[in-house]
Formats: structure tokens, sequence, C-alpha cells
């Protein structure tokens, strides 16, 4: 696909890339101040471990011309920073991120509006911010305009638009500007079905025109379909690399087993509480008195042999009063 | 590297793209001439009145005019009072233009110099507006004009590489550190009277009640040769001692590589926070 070019092997390539950022930096001066001055604020803040924490660390990748990547990772685990450091909108702390060729960045595609102007004004405008000349616009105007379906309100003001509108008129200029490389993050996902479909339909022609692209979203399919390769990404490290179904199935593995272990903790947690209410249970029965929590065996009988039979009957909280009725499965004890 | 450490190359990608450059300052005199009847009328109305208000309490009800500045009062106020409005503008802006354009600067890969320059730039761009003013008022004074005419655009140049130092320093602190907007804020207004604007530098350089110590300050403030030098052309009798316009020169320089070392320090953090 991408043998068209006599390009480097290379468009995209990062070494060792790594940005931290810092945790808690807009705490409030008097929490500070205190751990600063106050022992007990200092062995506090020891104990909160480290201020900052690393969004991406030992991240290393080339891609080259022509391929289509997508990122792959749950949310907070660096990919929208990953993005931003090819789109070099951010400054690496530790490594090199090098591009070869122009970015067109959809990140923010209305970034660059000014609402106060009209939509003419701002097409030029965020076109010339891209770089574009002043001849390369005019060449390009009417295909900006005819895309984004705006030609009949060239001459209102941006701030007139409904937001899809004006996401419309960005994702236009910005796939309009013809750069090797393109950076998408999460902009398929907003404005109505049709336009989410001509986006596809662009971001189609885009791909099949040998650019190179870098894509981030929460939809599985869309990755799928647009990449042939997948990056994960997991608490800032690359820890999968290759064909985007290997990829995708490893992320959702992960997902799943979290999913799962997650589910297990809390049937855990629910089983200690239900031991723990039919201990108390047991106890009150112990003591002889008539337990307020568990009315119908404490009138039933007060002795001690029924309280063998809470145990093995838990209550779901400590709110639900009536006991369980006996063919209920106990479910701390399904699985093991 | 051949940078000395302050990321020269930078700059000259900036005069490769100085075209975004003049994009972004036309915007910005788009954008605020574009909501408004008066447009152009505003950026004068504002020095304008200001002056008639310093020349009436000083000239007027004190009758001090002669004393502390030239003759005539009015154009000698306004000469200053015209670049004056480009440096606070200048400074107070600098607190906001990354913040206030956080967005544009999340998704446009420029030297984000870039961004100073446009403030600083644009600033400029109303105070040549205000020039064709300033020309009425010399003829309207019937004021003469002597060679030194040829400090004017050297003040330009002066006031030019101080307010990039400073907008270059306060924008990334400003980022990191909120408080510095509102300092800003009320040093803009002190610097009105710690600067030569309403009244002429030699009022402090030859009152003898005002200590030694304040007048060395004073003649390393950058703007005490930048505003006298606005001056000179229009007022033969208007001194400017070589001592203070070289320290004042001097203080130029270090303000510029100050403020292009402070960015080049602050830039990723800022990055971060916006």
């Amino acid at each position: 696909m991408a043998a068209r070019k006599p390009a480097p092997s290379k468009i995209i390539e990062s070494t060792g890339l790594g940005i931290k950022f810092r945790a808690n930096r807009q705490r409030p001066f008097k929490a500070r101040a205190r751990e600063t001055f106050t022992s007990a604020g200092r062995a506090a803040k020891r104990e909160r471990g480290p201020e900052e924490f690393w969004a991406l660390r030992d991240v290393s990748f080339s891609i080259a011309p022509g391929e289509a990547v997508g990122l792959v990772g749950a949310n907070g685990h660096g990919k929208s920073t990953l993005l931003k450091l090819i789109a070099g909108v951010m400054i690496p702390d530790e490594g090199v991120i090098k591009t070869r060729g122009q970015v067109a960045p959809m990140i923010e595609v209305t970034g660059g509006f000014v609402g106060d102007l009209t939509v003419r004004d701002n097409i030029w405008l965020a076109a010339g911010l891209k770089g574009l000349t002043k001849k390369q616009i005019a060449r390009r105007f009417d295909e900006i305009v005819e895309w984004a379906e705006i030609g009949h309100r060239l001459d209102t003001p941006l701030r007139h638009l409904s937001s899809g509108m004006k996401a419309k008129v960005g994702f236009s200029v910005i796939t309009t500007i013809d750069r090797p490389i393109v950076l998408v993050d999460e902009v398929l996902s907003v404005g109505d079905r049709a336009f989410r479909q001509k986006c596809f339909d662009r971001m189609e022609d885009l791909r099949r025109s040998g650019k190179t692209i870098v894509l981030v979203s929460h939809s599985e399919q869309q990755i799928e379909r647009f990449c042939q390769r997948g990056l994960y990404l997991q608490h800032g490290r690359l820890i999968d690399d290759g064909p985007v179904e290997d990829v995708l199935q490893h992320y959702m593995d992960d997902v799943d087993r979290a999913v799962g272990e997650k589910a297990e903790e809390e049937r855990e947690a629910m089983a200690r509480r239900a031991r723990r209410a039919a201990r108390r249970a047991r106890r009150d029965a112990e003591d002889g008195g008539l337990s307020s929590t568990v009315p119908t065996q404490a009138t039933s009988k007060p002795a001690a042999k029924p309280a063998a039979k809470p145990a093995a009957r838990p209550s779901l909280s400590d709110l639900d009063d009536e006991p369980a009725p006996p063919p209920r499965v106990e479910p701390g004890r399904s699985e093991s | 590297m051949a940078s000395l450490g302050l990321g020269l190359g930078r700059y000259r990608t900036i005069v490769q793209r100085r075209r975004i450059l003049f994009l972004l300052i036309n915007r910005d005199l788009k954008v605020r001439y574009s909501d408004s009847a008066l447009g152009y009328v505003w950026t004068v109305l504002d020095p304008l009145m200001m002056g008639l208000v310093y020349w009436f309490v000083f000239d007027v009800i004190f009758n001090r005019g002669k004393a502390i500045a030239g003759d005539p009062y009015l154009l000698y106020l306004l000469l200053a009072m015209m670049p004056w409005q480009w440096a606070q503008g200048c400074i107070a802006g600098s607190t906001r233009t990354l913040s206030g354009e956080a967005r544009l600067i999340r998704s446009v890969d420029v030297p984000r110099e870039l961004w100073i320059l446009r403030l600083i730039g644009s600033r400029f761009i109303e105070f040549m507006f205000t020039i064709p003013v300033l020309l009425i008022f010399v003829l309207g004074f019937q004021q003469g004009v002597n060679w030194k005419i040829v400090f004017f655009p050297i003040a330009i140049g002066m006031q030019w590489m101080a307010l990039f130092g400073i907008a270059l320093a306060l924008a990334p602190m400003a980022v990191m550190i909120p408080d510095i907007e509102r300092l800003m804020r009320v040093t803009n207004r002190v610097l009105l009277y710690m600067c030569p604007v309403i009244y002429g530098s030699f009022a402090i350089f030859e009152n003898d009640q005002i200590p030694e110590w304040f007048k060395q300050i004073y003649a390393w403030n950058p703007f005490t040769t930048i505003l006298t030098l606005y001056r000179v052309g229009f007022f033969p009798n208007e001194d400017m001692p070589f001592t203070v316009a070289l320290r004042g020169g001097i203080s130029c320089v270090v303000l510029l590589v100050l403020g292009v070392y402070i960015f080049r320090k602050l830039e990723p953090a800022v990055l971060k926070e916006i």
C-alpha cells in the first residue's frame, strides 16, 4: 500500500518515550503547608507515595508509512497522551519521538475556531493555522465547504452553529489539508449517525490514499475496521504490539479477567459480610437475648441449637432483617 | 550546541512559519474590531481620555506641567501614553495568553513562543494605529521635530525586546501560579507611576528629595530609557543621559535572554498543565 512513495521505512519512531505528571498539584495551600512544615504532615505525605506518576514509560515502536495503527487500552492508560506526543503538542520527559512529514492532528478539531468570526473566516483561519498558504486554501475551500455541507451558512458567525456542525467543519478542514500523518482521537464518536458515516468514509479515503493513521477509539469495531496493527497501552507501558485482532483479543481478555476478578472480589466481600452477620446472630442467640435483628429465629427457639443454622444462611446485608429462605444458594461458596 | 541552551533553533522555525503569526495577529485585530461599532476609535480613545484626565489634573489644576514635563504637557503625555498602553496590554495579556488559548495550543504544533509574539505583535499594531493621532497632535501644537527623531524607531525596537522578554517569562509562570495574574494587575498600576509616563524622567533624576538608591533603580528600568527616547525627537530640552540609556539597553537584553530561558525551562510543564 505504501509502496507508492519512495519514503523511509519509518514515518513515526519512538524510543524509550516517557512522560510524567504530578499528582495532587492543585492541592490547597493549607494542605501543602502542613505537609511541608509539620512532621505529621510529612509522614502523611510519605505514606501517600510519590507525587509523580509516569503516564507513559519506555514506549518504543516505529510505524511505517501507510500503516493504520490503533491505540488500545483502558481510560487513563496513556493513549491520548501518546497521541499528543506524536502531534508535538506535548514534550516528553524521557526518550525521543520523531516524525517525518507533517502531522494532521484530529485532536481538538474545533480548537482554532473563534465564535465571533464567520464560518468563512474560520475556515481560512483554521486551514492557515495548519500551515496552508493562501493559494492552497483557496484551491481547497470549496471542497471543505461542500464536505461540511455548510455552504448556505458561510457568512453567519460560527457561534450560531450547533456543536455538531462545528465539529463537521473542523473535521472537514483537517482532513482536507493533506498531511502524510493523521492522528485521530475519538472524533468519530461525535455528531449524528449520518455524520459518523461520512467521517468513516473520509477516513477510508485517507487510508486508501496511503496516509499513515494513528487512531484512538473505544470502539473495537472502529479499530478493527480501520487498523491493521494495534498498540496496547497499560499503565503507560506498551505491553503488546502486533496485528490488530491479536492485540484487541489480548486487551479484551485482560478486561474480562479484570472484570472477573472484580466480581470475585465482590462475591468474597459479600460472603464475608454474610459470615459476620451469621456470627452476630449466633452470638445473640447464645446470649439468650431476644435479638431484634433475627426476630423469627429468636422467637422460635432461644436455645443454642438453631445457631448453627444461620451460619449457613447468611443475610445479604446488615439491613436485611429477614433470614434468607433455606433453598437460597450461599453466594460465597458457589464457586469453591 | 550553538543554541546556548536557549533553543534558538526554534526561532528559525518561527521565522519559517511567520505566516501563522501574521494570521493570528490578523485574527486578533479582526476579533477586536468585528464586534464593536466604533472599532478603531476605542484603541485611540482609551489613552486619549486618560491623557486628558492627567493633563487636567496635573497641568490645569496643580499647574505643575512645566515643572514635571515638557511643554505642551498634553503632547508630552500622549507620546508616552500610547506606547505605555502597548506595554500594559502585553504585561496584563501575557498572564492570560497561554491559558486563554489552551485549546488552540493543545491542537497546533508550532513553537510555543509564537503565542507570545502574537500577543506583542497585535498590541504593537494597535500602537501603530495610534501614531496618526500623535501626528495630529504634533501638527496641532505646531511642535517642531529635531534629528533625535531617529530614536523613535530605536525605542520601538527596545520596547519589543523588553516586552518579549517580560511576556516570555510571565506567561508560563502565570499558568503554574495563577496568582501572578492578579499580581501583575497591581504591578501594572504601580508601574504607571514608576515609569516616566505622566512626568519626565528628569523629574526623578533632578529631584534632590529622592534618594540616590532609588535613582539608581530607576535608571535600570528599561522603560525609563524607552519612554524618554520617544520624546526626545519632539522636545529638544528632553535630556537622555548616556549612562541611563546604556543601563536601559542592558536591561532590555537581560530581560530578553532571561525570558527566553524561563520559557524554555517551563514549557514542558505548561503543556501538561493547560
